[in-house]
């Protein structure tokens, strides 16, 4: 049999990359802000929040689906995955309120949100 | 070939479905990410709940209902009622229940003020330039003629009903700018604990704010409250409060210079010029948020000695924030008080 270029699961694969990046390009408009909070979601639902500015060293999780995530202070990244193409952990450090890391294979993302408005509610 | 067919099929399913999430997303995040300015302040709402459509529609008609209500009682918004009204001084004005409401209670918390604050504070806040912040120093005569028409006894209201009239004498101006943030913040919150299938909520209408609820299982809220010598995001204590409106009145808001001499916007309708004390802002938490708005405008123009009675009155609690930095606390709120900033400590 001729192999395909693109196989259909390849064009899931991409079609998810797709999707995601997409949407939270649009969802994350201050790209310079330095974001205060990291969400890691698995299949959908959300596996860990972590707080950035408040991790003072460097701390791994390691997720049931082969993925290392790691953060630091301010920051947070994929340091393995077991995925073939590893642009997971090819993305690198991501920090920025709206930036995103997605390992779309183990359906895995990180996601920088803003200050939880639940913590800056201010009178004045 | 079959290859080429795949990939352009690929192609255009990748496209089309960037447009249909592109104009879907564009609608969410554009909900999520405003900031209205109504009533010349800025506006946010956040609703927390499992449902996340839910909260979004919530949060549209909350800031709907800000806007219907800036609609009434604005008196800058050429569009409003309020505004109409005071175009028509000197004769009888048809009147909403709404907005007749609105008036009556503001006169009616202001009354044990010894006519220091009114419902009609208009005439004198124009004379000043405070309501569009072009300030002036006004000539003492000028400033005797508007105080004679900042007199809510002077009000008067006829009919009943949908067939509500208003009067106030020529010249006199409705001003519910101290209380129109809280009332706002009211409106809101009623829109979403009424209609709503959410866990809590946050309304802030230019620094009055309205916790309501949970969030993420906790009835506890943390609410800054800004420094008065600090930047805009800068804060210098909070406080752990459950569902409760918070507003706070202070000097450093708006002010201007004339000949080296601060002027500050609160006005005393007993001199006419702006309040002198040793106190830089209050902050009241209440039950309502034009409670707490009317509370803290008049905490501040009064004081704190005679503030503490008609505080509990309204079963409301108060920050006293002093120039020095020193801070007088009611009893209500003494445990609920973090101070964060070490400048800044207890009387």
């Amino acid at each position: 049999m001729k192999r395909k270029l693109i196989t259909k699961k390849d064009a899931v694969i991409i079609a998810v990359i797709t999707v995601v990046s997409a949407a939270l390009l649009l969802a994350g408009k201050t790209f310079a802000v330095r974001g205060e909070r990291a969400v890691i979601s698995v299949d959908g639902k959300v596996y860990k929040e972590i707080s950035l500015s408040s991790v003072s060293k460097k701390t791994q999780f390691s997720l049931d689906n082969g993925v290392v995530i790691t953060a630091e202070n301010g920051k947070i990244y994929f340091s393995q995955s077991d995925c073939r193409d590893k642009i997971c952990v090819k993305t690198g450090e991501i920090s920025k309120t709206g930036e995103a890391a997605v390992c779309a294979p183990n359906k895995t993302v990180i996601e920088i949100k803003g200050a939880d408005r639940a913590d800056s509610i201010i009178t004045y | 070939m079959k290859i080429k067919k795949a990939s352009a099929a690929l192609a255009v399913t990748l496209v089309g479905l960037g447009v249909i999430l592109c104009s879907c997303s564009r609608v969410n995040t554009e909900n999520a990410d405003a900031v209205p300015v109504i009533m010349g302040s800025t506006v946010s709402v956040d609703v927390y709940g499992s449902d996340k459509k839910e909260n979004a529609r919530l949060k549209e008609e909350a800031v709907e209902e800000i806007k219907r209500v800036d609609l009434v009682i604005s008196k800058n918004n050429e569009q409003s009622e309020l505004y109409k009204i005071n175009q028509n001084s000197g004769k009888e004005n048809k009147i909403s229940d709404e907005l007749l409401d609105y008036i009556t209670e503001t006169s009616g918390i202001y009354s044990v003020s010894n006519g220091r604050l009114s419902a009609t504070s208009g005439a004198l806040t124009e004379l000043w330039g405070v309501d569009t912040e072009q300030f002036r120093l006004p000539e003492e005569s000028e400033i005797q003629n508007a105080l004679s028409l900042c007199d809510d006894s002077k009000i008067k209201i006829t009919g009943e009903d949908a067939l509500n009239t208003v009067f106030v004498p020529e010249g006199a101006i409705f001003n519910l700018g101290s209380v129109g943030k809280g009332i706002a913040c009211d409106r809101a919150a009623r829109v979403i604990s009424q209609s709503g299938d959410c866990e809590g909520a946050v309304v802030s209408v230019g620094g009055s704010v309205a916790v309501l609820g949970s969030h993420e299982g906790s009835g506890v809220w943390k609410v800054g409250i800004r420094d008065p010598y600090g930047k805009s995001s800068d804060i210098f204590a909070s406080l752990s409060v459950e569902e409760c409106f918070i507003s706070t009145s202070g000097n450093y808001e708006k002010k201007f210079e004339i000949d080296g001499k601060t002027y500050h916007h609160i006005l005393d309708l007993k001199t006419g010029y702006p309040v002198e004390n040793d106190l830089c802002a209050v902050t009241v938490a209440a039950k309502s948020g034009f409670e707490s708005d009317a509370l803290s405008t008049m905490c501040y123009v009064l004081g704190e000695e005679e503030s503490k009675k008609i505080l509990e009155t309204y079963e409301a609690e108060a920050v006293f924030i002093y120039s020095d930095k020193k801070l007088s606390v009611t009893d209500g709120l003494k445990d609920k008080i973090e101070i964060s900033n070490k400048d800044y400590t207890l009387k």
